[in-house]
């Protein structure tokens, strides 16, 4: 089978339509034999508007002590997805703010009461109360997220559906953990692989399935991958770096210039900084080979063409640019990590895409409580 | 940007048999809206049924009909002027300039610095002292039970002479009656200072810790004493649960500001490190003002104690910045406390 590229459209131009009235929307639907089309995701939104979003969203957040915060997530999220173009389409997510609030709240009225617990019940109790609650907690908030995030989602006109649920996310979430220091940790890729078959096999898109399986080994040369890279790149220079610094300054009785402490809180931060890019390149590595795996209603395929050492690369700088503007870098780092995830994705889409009638009918029972409740504990891909 | 009339938007729709969008003209109608495609399918719903989503800079707005679809528009400025009642409100309205200018922006976002210096200055510490309280004494004492646990872990039994330790007990008990505390509601215990080293503490629930590396490091009774009475003016205040009340209000305040953005959460609890610790020291004010009323009352050098706590910032050679430290740099303590003594 042919297998060309189409160019993406930008957004639709209503003055087009003026002067060109037979002027028809390029579309999916090619006559003749079923073709493979590949589609990539496209990225139209500019780091000024989304700045000044930024700008508003935090200060309204601010001034009503965090009660506008999910609308600044819902804004967010909106200019984000909207601005993520399928075929010069973006798409659409409109949660209800009110839900999220609402989520939130109960979420710190129960970690309000869990710190309060021990002063209250023995400490046994405590105890098995709150693995209780990591135990059914954690799969509720993973299912209910990703459900909240999938069901507030379309894509010209297909809404998006998440049909995993609390027991379904169990084993993956919560009690494959229990088995890591059995397994000297070498169950983790395992457990990784897992999460993510549970996050796609249950999500839905016009009432039709995403369906991923990839081989647990290939998760494992991730992560020795990501280690490797970790090791050379990361873990190294950070020694290096806190040795020449140890040497430099480590003498506590010397006097220390305003400049040095600066520089010794940034190396204090150099492990989270260093965990948080080798997961990124982690993330990279395997999410290139879920996708690689992954089809939708069962002939469309997806794509995912990371490079793992540039999405580490990204998250280090804007982790550490986020830090020395004490914040004021975070709308970029926001957008230019968005953009790079969504513009190496796309999807192969077996033409004319067959089955519409019925991708396009809305299901009413699965819309009908949208998403319940939202924390904002999303698991990424 | 509008080129189309007010009555009439261009935009895009769905067909219902086919995942392209196809160019379609919004209108209105008596009762409410109608969409027409190109290829002559329409979809048309009354006002009450219609969900327009709100202006956000450069996404496309969605016209949500009841039937589950829906079409899309880039002119902003037409369907605002179409729909005005079911598109826009005033705080829309509002926000959207904000957004759209730089200067409108910044001028939010300043306003908005004044507001979080107004919160953390005077709203969270108001609101905390008011929790504190409400807060009946049973809590201070279960609060100061298991501090008392975690800091038996870090200290061990005294080695100072046992006959200075008897004299600082009656000071000490000479102090608390003079303030006017309830007998064997406060109590004093001198330890071994161990990890947590030259140290006096307040633990809530009416107990006073000194350690033997800070009796060592006194030159006189007066200084000792006026340590012992700046942990009872902690004590007077329940400062402990009204720092419980706004580590509790910074921390919830984080996360609703920050909330659920996973990998910036470890930079929050770093910051909320560094603020909560400044956030403490118009109590040290507070008991040190304490303290200078209650020495004078009972004879000893109100003054003493500042000079105590100068040494041992020298000796100790700390010149962190003031924002991390939690107590107030001690030179300009002496000053506050000597001008007190003074009066």
């Amino acid at each position: 089978m042919p297998e060309r590229r189409q160019n993406t459209p930008g957004p639709w131009d209503p003055a087009a339509l003026a002067s060109a009235p037979e002027l028809k929307t390029p579309g999916l639907k090619k006559p003749g034999l079923k073709t493979q089309v590949r589609h990539d995701l496209a990225f139209t939104g500019d780091l000024s508007s989304f700045y000044r979003i930024w700008l508003v969203n935090t200060a309204l957040t601010i001034v009503t002590l965090g009660l506008y915060g999910p609308w600044a997530t819902v804004r967010t999220k909106r200019y984000l997805f909207g601005h993520t173009r399928l075929i010069g389409t973006g798409f659409t997510f409109e949660a209800d703010p009110r839900a999220i609030l609402k989520g939130r709240l109960i979420l710190l009225g129960t970690l309000a009461t869990g710190a309060f617990l021990p002063t209250v019940v023995s400490e046994l109790d405590a105890l098995l109360l709150f693995a209780l609650a990591m135990l059914v907690g954690i799969p509720w908030l993973v299912s209910q997220s990703a459900k909240f995030r999938a069901r507030n989602t379309t894509w010209r006109g297909v809404h998006f559906d998440f049909t995993g649920g609390m027991l379904g996310a169990m084993p993956w979430f919560v009690l494959l953990y229990l088995a890591l220091p059995f397994t000297l940790g070498l169950i983790y890729p395992y457990i990784r692989k897992r999460q993510h078959a549970f996050l796609i096999n249950n999500l839905k898109a016009g009432g039709r399935s995403f369906e991923t399986d990839p081989s647990g080994f290939s998760y494992f040369g991730s992560t020795i991958k990501a280690l490797v890279v970790g090791v050379v790149f990361v873990l190294a220079p950070a020694l290096f770096v806190g040795h020449f610094i140890n040497t430099q300054f480590g003498d506590p009785t010397t006097e220390k210039s305003a400049a040095t402490l600066v520089l010794l809180g940034l190396a204090s931060l150099l492990p989270l900084f260093s965990y948080l890019s080798i997961n990124a390149v982690y993330r990279a590595y395997t999410r290139n080979i879920l996708f690689a795996h992954t089809s939708f209603d069962g002939v469309h395929k997806l794509h995912s063409d990371i490079d793992p050492l540039k999405l580490g690369w990204i998250t280090l700088t804007n982790l550490a640019a986020t830090l020395l503007t004490l914040g004021f870098f975070r709308p970029v780092a926001l957008l230019r990590k968005h953009r790079y995830l969504v513009t190496t994705m796309g999807i192969t889409l077996m033409e004319p895409v067959e089955g519409l009638d019925r991708m396009m009918t809305r299901d009413d029972n699965a819309l009908g409580d949208v998403g319940g409740n939202y924390f904002g504990t999303g698991v990424d891909i | 940007m509008s080129t189309a009339a007010p009555h009439r938007v261009v935009g895009v729709l769905t067909p219902p048999d086919s995942l392209d969008v196809s160019d379609a003209v919004l209108e209105t109608t008596a009762e409410g809206l109608r969409a027409t495609g190109i290829d002559g399918f329409t979809i048309a719903a009354p006002w009450h049924k219609l969900r327009i989503s709100e202006r956000l800079e450069g996404v496309e707005r969605s016209i949500h009909f009841p039937d589950g679809r829906g079409g899309q528009t880039t002119d902003d400025d037409g369907i605002d002027l179409l729909v005005p009642r079911v598109s826009q409100s005033w705080f829309g309205a509002l926000r959207q300039q904000a957004e759209h200018h730089w200067r409108a922006a910044f001028l939010v976002a300043g306003a908005a610095g004044l507001a979080l210096v107004l919160i953390f200055n005077a709203l969270i510490p108001v609101l905390a002292g008011v929790a504190a309280d409400w807060t009946p004494p049973q809590v201070d004492s279960a609060i100061g039970r298991s501090s008392i646990g975690t800091l038996q872990t870090m200290t061990g039994p005294s080695r100072t002479d046992p006959a200075l330790r008897r004299s600082l007990q009656s000071d000490f008990s000479t102090l608390a009656r003079t303030a006017g505390f309830a007998p064997n509601a406060v109590r004093f215990q001198i330890v071994d200072g161990g990890r947590i080293g030259a140290n006096a503490l307040a633990v809530p629930g009416g107990y006073v810790l000194l350690t033997d590396q800070m009796i060592a490091r006194a030159r006189s009774r007066d200084e000792i004493v006026g340590v012992l009475a700046h942990e009872l003016g902690h004590l007077h205040y329940r400062h402990g649960v009204e720092k419980l009340y706004r580590a509790a209000a910074l921390s919830a305040a984080l996360y609703l500001l920050i909330g659920g953005d996973g990998g910036l959460g470890g930079l929050a609890s770093l910051g909320a490190g560094v603020v909560t610790s400044a956030y403490s020291r118009d109590m040290e004010r507070e008991a040190d003002a304490y303290a200078v009323r209650l020495l004078r009352r009972t004879g000893y050098d109100p003054t003493a104690f500042g000079r105590l706590l100068v040494r041992l910032e020298r000796e100790t050679g700390s010149d962190r910045p003031s924002l991390m430290r939690s107590h107030p740099v001690s030179q300009e303590r002496l000053d506050m406390i000597q001008d007190l003594a003074a009066d």
